[in-house]
């Protein structure tokens, strides 16, 4: 119970930091998503504060990390003026409406949720990467107060450590920062991490469809089988989902509404995604390109120059600072990833391709409905109304299956059964986001509005907020 | 330019009464349709049934008894088995001058019934208990520095140290490399 305050005051520092760096960004962000997105914001900022105080030859204690977390927290508030009128919008009465289905959807979701919530708090780190990689790094970390430890260079690990303990450090350092709480697993971030990821997603379908229709896409969400396993246990995989979707989401929005206001904030989810898995850099690179014409057509030339070089610059900065500056300035020793590079083949990247369609993607073992609802409603919007929807979403989730097979046909270790089949994370949120702002759901929300509306006795009109 | 969060509205704007003929039928039908979903068995069709069975159900069936072992050891026994139970007790026994030799997997996984084994990586020996003097087996550079190798037998255990005799050492060691060889990993 020792590790209750620390997480709780974590919580609040994590909560306070991320609404504060919103505040100063001036963030237009959709009222609702806010508190998710400045909770998930918060976290990844309080990693940065653990590798600065690393780099700054700090040691790394509970209260080191409380510390900078509340410098930079502090930080963000400075420019009050800006940071208040903020505030002040975001703490207007809220103009949701609750309704009965509302309520039993909230509770399927605790029940489903909260076993997920048990399972990161009680059980110890499970999947093997884990053990032999991030949470082995995470565990020296906190007994040695660096993260340039002793596990490095122990003659019985030297020449062993595969690229396990090397990947993006998102994870491991929120295993570090959960662990120096007082927690014996770490991994209750994980909880936090999907509550908000829910939340969020739930907000946005909320947003693009009738609330009914909403709460049943969150459900499917909640319950996407494989996806809800990684809920509980410690990979790096889900995190990045969580990030690389959000990041993705945040600047879609900013698209629709021909703006760059959100710009540095996508760009700063986006590059918790690169902090969190390596292969994402890619993802992101090869997603700008691919959006650029949306991004011009939205914000013209130099806006889109502005918006894809600020992201670009923040994910190349995440990648940097894990891949240059820690494995060539501080770690003796590093993974040696070009021998896992192999030269492109188009024949194995058709059997990539097959793999994951055969294995991965129509195993709904693993994605339950998700693939044949996008199916159908894709299809159905066509049909219907001879539009596919929500472009920008359907573009990244071209972009990032595309990039998830050059990534198993590039590299050895990537196996399609397992690293594409964790990287199908990414897709799943946007395919439901998708699949919520579809033409087909648009007219099915229209009419369940007039069915639910009519010779519905005290129906009230809310106003625009 | 706005400055501050947006609180534009979803598609509706009209909201129905929180009570009311159509809100419990929309209720009922989630909850019907809910209920449907994890509680009907139909193979390759319903993938929700035995998610729900086999992670949610499963966990608030198995969470009053779990919650009451509440030690992290056994928590720790509870998942990883004898992963976890192996290297903790080898360790315990381990003196301050014992090097000790890893056995391959093959050799481990004699004694489990053929199931996996993973606390022979020296990787996994080290989360479990902490850094401690050892060589993987196939670490055949620094395999002469062990002195201390693990003699496996049904539920128990037996540290055979070189210095008490080098033939008993030399015997489990060979043990090794026939488990090694037979899983057809060469010998070493």
């Amino acid at each position: 119970m020792t590790s209750v305050a620390p997480f709780i005051l974590t919580l609040l520092l994590q909560w306070v930091t991320g609404l504060g760096l919103m505040a100063s960004l001036r963030s237009t962000l959709p009222r609702s998503i806010v508190l998710p997105v400045a909770l998930l914001l918060g976290a990844f900022v309080e990693t940065l504060a653990v590798i600065a105080l690393d780099l700054s030859g700090l040691p790394l204690t509970f209260t080191s990390v409380t510390l900078a977390t509340a410098a930079v927290g502090f930080a963000a508030h400075l420019r009050w003026n800006v940071v208040r009128s903020w505030y002040g919008t975001l703490l207007q009465a809220p103009t949701m409406r609750v309704r009965m289905y509302d309520v039993a959807a909230y509770t399927i979701a605790a029940y489903l949720v909260f076993a997920g919530m048990w399972a990161a708090y009680y059980w110890p780190v499970t999947p093997f990467d884990a053990m032999a990689g991030i949470d082995l790094m995470a565990r020296q970390s906190v007994l040695e107060g660096t993260l340039n430890n002793s596990v490095l260079t122990d003659p019985a690990l030297a020449g062993r450590l595969s690229n396990q303990p090397f990947y993006a450090p998102f994870a491991m350092l929120q295993q570090v920062i959960y662990r120096l709480m007082g927690w014996p697993f770490g991994q209750v971030w994980l909880a936090v991490t999907s509550f908000a990821f829910f939340w969020t997603m739930w907000a946005l379908f909320r947003r693009s469809t009738h609330p009914f229709i909403a709460n049943i896409l969150a459900l499917l969400l909640i319950m996407v089988p494989e996806l809800n396993g990684y809920t509980y246990l410690l990979q790096t995989d889900f995190l990045n989902a969580v990030y690389v979707a959000i990041g993705i989401i945040i600047l879609g929005l900013d698209v629709e509404r021909n703006t760059t206001e959100n710009t540095i904030l996508a760009a700063l989810f986006l590059a918790a995604g690169c902090w969190s898995r390596t292969e994402t850099i890619i993802i992101i690179g090869l997603g700008m390109l691919a959006s650029f014409v949306f991004i011009r057509r939205s914000v013209g030339m130099k806006g889109a120059l502005m918006v894809t070089a600020t992201v670009m610059t923040a994910s190349v900065a995440a990648f940097a600072l894990w891949h240059v500056v820690y494995f060539y300035g501080i770690f003796p020793v590093r993974p040696d990833s070009g021998s896992e590079l192999m030269a492109f083949s188009v024949a194995r990247f058709v059997d990539v391709l097959r793999a994951t369609f055969s294995d991965v993607l129509a195993d709904m073992g693993l994605w339950g409905w998700t693939m044949p609802l996008l199916l159908i409603v894709g299809v159905g919007s066509v049909v219907r109304t001879r539009s596919l929807g929500d472009r920008w979403t359907l573009l990244w989730i071209a972009v990032i299956l595309l990039a998830l097979e050059i990534v198993g046909t590039l590299f050895a270790s990537a196996i399609v059964g397992q690293t594409i089949r964790r990287g199908v994370f990414k897709l799943i949120p946007l395919m439901y986001l998708f699949i919520a702002r579809s033409p087909i759901v648009a007219v099915m929300g229209s009419a369940l509005q007039r069915w639910e509306l009519a010779r519905s006795s005290g129906a009230t009109v809310q106003k625009k907020g | 330019m706005a400055t501050s969060p947006t609180t534009s509205k979803a598609p509706s704007d009209a909201t129905p009464s929180f009570f009311g003929v159509r809100a419990l039928a929309l209720t009922a039908a989630l909850l019907v349709g809910y209920w449907l979903l994890i509680s009907t068995r139909i193979e390759r069709v319903n993938p929700y049934e035995p998610f729900h069975e086999n992670r949610i159900s499963f966990y608030y069936d198995k969470m009053d008894t779990f919650s009451r072992i509440t030690s992290l050891s056994q928590r720790m026994t509870l998942r990883h088995s004898y992963d976890y139970t192996v290297p903790l007790l080898v360790s315990e026994r381990l003196s301050p001058e014992d090097v000790l030799l890893l056995p391959p997997a093959a050799y481990a996984e004699q004694f489990t019934r053929g199931n996996k084994v993973v606390w022979t990586d020296p990787r996994i020996f080290t989360y479990m208990v902490g850094r401690t003097p050892m060589v993987a087996w196939d670490d055949t550079a620094r395999r002469a520095k062990a002195n201390t190798a693990i003699l496996l037998e049904l539920n128990t255990f037996e540290l055979v140290r070189r210095a008490a005799g080098p033939e008993r050492y030399d015997s489990v060691v060979a043990a090794y490399a026939q488990a090694h060889a037979r899983s057809g990993g060469g010998t070493q």
